[in-house]
């Protein structure tokens, strides 16, 4: 595979994945000092 | 789960991948998330904002901002059930096929076999010509699935949606599996990711960028306006819009991989570019990844039936919302039972989608489709954000979303929601039309395009006038 698609890649997945991992966090964050 | 749901559809799988591939590859992110981080947020906030603060459905939330606009909020609500009246018919067609894997029933001509065998295409644009059985059937087991979760209430659409909303991206993620352990799968890939930097110069890719965000977000249909109406009157909206919003490009990115390791194997098998295969829509789940599934060395049947079942429990899913969007607002207005709202509004959408289950219906079903998306729903988004920034007030709003949420939004969405996003849209609005003119959707007559389309299109918006005028129980 060529270097420019490994960068997109490796990148959409940061971003992609990082995003939702990160507002899936602050909604637990949330819902453990709510309880 | 449900939002998700409803965002994450048909259109994540057989749209995104191919609107990437065809603007820029990889480098079709960057325009993705600007896109979205400008517009598609943003307003989705601001449905959900607007659901959560009215505790209503679409229609009588906006009545609610102030009594003139309420057929904003019916607008929006015709317009869903428009779509899921051929959305429906799609699904009808994956029922067929989830059988037709079990056999491989498409043998080699997977074109021949979707048009005249299933199909039964034999009208010209405009006939109707009879309605094929197998797809009748496809169609009542659709609404029979539809209307015994909707009627019983939210819970018990709350409880399906726990077990069909996780399954897709099982199955999906089973399916990338495969895919990419086939030979051929790093070409499809490569094809999909290579980024060409050149094409963001291009204002197509920005408009294809912010069309794939609008639509893939299941915004102007009143979903979100209705499933936020459920939660309570101090839920989180701005995190939830970003779960939601992240949630639906990370299936639509790795729907891709799927996708594009099956075409990949596909352009090897028979010897061409993957360029040559690679395609959108209803030619590629229907006449494209047959033929891919035709060549798989082992369980080929397996997978076939896993690709259309993966499609049934995605549409499913936003299937749901839209017709919800629908009874909630019936039931909000009139009073009426929830069971009755929904045998009306599923009988009506079984009726309308017999047009497009007809032997001439794809002609039928490829116009509504090109209208709802284009005009439907593009002018439904910019009323909708011009009504609710402007004569609810964007400072207000925000000031709103705040007092609730976790995440707090700054000056930025105001900016987003009064400016950038009505531009964008109305820019949109107005490039279709111009096209429109410049040259028509296809050479079919054009009585067709008006009865099928604008004739569609315009109704709505008279009969949210009606629905309006007509008085409803307080």
């Amino acid at each position: 595979m060529p270097t420019g698609a490994w960068i997109m890649l490796i990148c959409g997945c940061l971003f992609v994945y990082g995003g939702l991992g990160f507002s899936l966090y602050i909604a637990m964050k949330k819902e453990t000092r709510d309880r | 789960m449900a939002a998700i749901g409803s965002a994450v559809g048909l259109g994540n799988i057989w749209r995104f991948p191919y609107v990437a591939y065809e603007n820029g590859g990889g480098a079709f992110l960057i325009p993705y998330f600007v896109a979205m981080f400008t517009a598609g947020i943003p307003l989705m906030m601001l449905e959900y904002g607007l659901g959560i603060k009215m505790q209503r459905s679409a229609p009588a939330s906006f009545a609610k901002v102030d009594k003139r606009f309420e057929w904003v909020g019916w607008w929006a609500v015709i317009v869903a059930f428009l779509l899921v009246a051929y959305y429906a018919v799609i699904m009808a067609w994956c029922w067929n096929y989830l059988f037709y894997s079990a056999t491989l029933a498409w043998g080699s001509d997977t074109h021949g076999f979707f048009h005249h065998q299933v199909l039964q295409l034999n009208q010209p644009p405009g006939g109707l010509g009879g309605i094929p059985g197998y797809i009748l059937l496809g169609l009542a087991l659709t609404w029979v699935c539809v209307f015994f979760t909707i009627s019983r209430g939210v819970r018990q659409m709350g409880r399906v949606a726990m077990w069909i909303v996780p399954l897709p991206f099982i199955l999906l993620a089973v399916l990338a599996a495969r895919g990419l352990t086939l030979p051929g799968a790093i070409e499809g890939i490569s094809y999909y990711l290579e980024p060409n930097f050149s094409q963001l110069l291009s204002p197509q890719v920005w408009l294809a960028a912010y069309g794939q965000v609008f639509f893939s977000l299941s915004l102007a249909t009143g979903v979100m306006i209705t499933y936020a109406s459920y939660l309570p009157h101090d839920s989180e909206v701005t995190n939830n819009a970003f779960i939601t919003s992240f949630a639906d490009t990370g299936i639509s990115f790795f729907a891709g991989f799927t996708i594009f390791s099956i075409l990949g194997y596909l352009a090897q098998a028979t010897g061409v570019e993957v360029a040559e295969v690679a395609t959108s829509g209803i030619g590629l789940a229907f006449v494209t990844i047959p033929a891919a599934i035709s060549k798989l060395p082992l369980a080929a049947p397996l997978f076939g039936m896993l690709f259309f079942l993966t499609l049934l429990m995605l549409s499913f899913t936003s299937a749901f919302s839209l017709v919800e969007s629908c009874v909630s607002s019936l039931v909000d207005k009139w009073q009426i039972s929830r069971r009755k709202a929904t045998l009306v509004v599923t009988s009506l959408a079984f009726l309308v989608g017999l047009v497009y289950s007809s032997r001439g219906g794809l002609y039928w079903l490829g116009i509504a489709d090109h209208w709802v998306s284009n005009y439907g729903l593009v002018a439904v988004g910019l009323v909708e954000a011009v009504v609710l920034a402007y004569f609810f007030g964007a400072s207000p709003f925000r000031t709103f979303l705040n007092s609730v949420s976790e995440i707090r939004v700054g000056g930025w969405w105001e900016i987003m929601v009064k400016f950038i996003a009505p531009s964008i849209l109305g820019l949109s609005l107005g490039l279709s039309l111009y096209r429109e003119f410049q040259q028509p959707y296809s050479e079919y007559p054009i009585w067709c395009l008006v009865v099928g389309g604008w004739l569609m299109v315009v109704g709505a918006i008279i009969l949210a006038f009606i629905f309006q005028r007509v008085g409803g129980r307080e």
